[in-house]
């Protein structure tokens, strides 16, 4: 493997929460950087200016936007020549009650958490096969691996992003090219700021460390999956949830 | 890296190179290839398919097989030159 300064990670949705602390953590220990988001964010702009190596590139794209993806894989591919890992983190939470779900939610849901992440995969792919090896992880969630209300859609589209894992380790694996899903729980998020505190205290109850994870914790565990140290580890959906499903 | 438009016939050298090369990287013993080739027959598996459309996007500046053409309509090295050239000619 190459050493950190020169290699590259994609991830998606950097420019803030969960995404954010991946960017922030891939450039301290030296990775080159190619994210993108909707739009930009204070962090990013931070990112870019103390940025003094040319390690850092970010792209306003909506990932539901194949062409759009395209080009942004072409552009990482002609600035960095190639890509060495890509983290899968966008992704948008709709909650409420199922039979009530507005069809455009449903839609906008699997297209940004499960399509977008699938064609950004398709491709990075072909590059990781030419150059004979990569990582990939998607962030998936607990609510993949166990049934909670109001959640059904964004835990289909996790789930969904599970079985893609496992299906693509086995397809690529023979091409040194790893495959992981990353299943976070309950941390100090965006996506997490929607429950009330009844719901965070039962949570908190519920989780045999007591407490929520970090943002950071999180993202330590995406760092670890891309690095040499899980360089065995293909397949494997990654739990980091304080015990909660346990 | 070609800069302009290629014509048909730089896209089919850089295809019989491209797919010369992979081989060679692969520990395949390398013929002559020719456009009648079979893809299979010349050794290249699915995945093999993948590398040579990633090389060749990359020399090309192009790759048909995203949305616009099928890979499994492709059966021998010439359909594969064709494809290039006629999306390349279109776009």
């Amino acid at each position: 493997m190459r050493p950190a300064c020169q290699r590259v990670v994609v991830v998606s949705g950097g420019s803030r929460g969960l995404g954010a602390a991946i960017v922030s953590q891939c450039y301290g220990q030296g990775w080159t950087i190619a994210t993108f988001s909707r739009s930009p964010s204070a962090f990013i702009t931070d990112v870019e200016r103390a940025d003094r190596d040319g390690r850092m590139f970010w792209r306003a794209v909506d990932g539901r936007d194949s062409s759009a993806l395209q080009d942004f894989v072409v552009s990482v591919g002609d600035r960095f020549g190639g890509i060495d890992a890509l983290i899968n983190n966008a992704g948008i939470g709709k909650f409420g009650a199922f039979p009530l779900m507005p069809l455009a939610d449903l839609d906008d849901t699997i297209a940004a958490n499960l399509r977008a992440n699938i064609v950004l995969t398709r491709l990075i792919t072909p590059t990781m096969v030419a150059r004979g090896g990569g990582a990939i992880v998607n962030i998936s969630s607990v609510n993949a691996v166990r049934g909670n209300g109001g959640v059904a859609v964004y835990s289909a589209t996790k789930a969904g992003l599970d079985g893609f894992t496992r299906a693509l380790a086995r397809e690529l694996g023979s091409r040194n090219i790893r495959v992981n899903s990353l299943a976070p729980g309950y941390f100090a998020s965006e996506m997490a700021s929607v429950l009330n505190e009844t719901q965070l205290r039962r949570i908190v109850r519920a989780t045999p460390l007591g407490r929520l994870g970090t943002t950071e914790e999180i993202a330590q565990a995406a760092l670890f999956l891309i690095s040499p140290a899980a360089a065995f580890i293909t397949g494997q959906t990654l739990v980091v949830d304080g015990g909660i499903t346990c | 890296m070609l800069t302009d438009k290629p014509t048909a016939a730089q896209i089919e050298a850089t295809v019989h190179k491209t797919i010369a090369e992979l081989l060679e990287r692969r520990g395949r013993t390398v013929g002559a290839i020719d456009n009648d080739n079979l893809l299979v027959a010349v050794g290249l598996t699915s995945l093999d398919l993948a590398a040579l459309i990633a090389t060749l996007q990359t020399r090309l500046k192009a790759d048909p097989f995203f949305s616009a053409k099928s890979i499994t309509d492709v059966r021998t090295v010439g359909d594969l030159c064709r494809a290039y050239a006629d999306f390349i000619g279109e776009n």
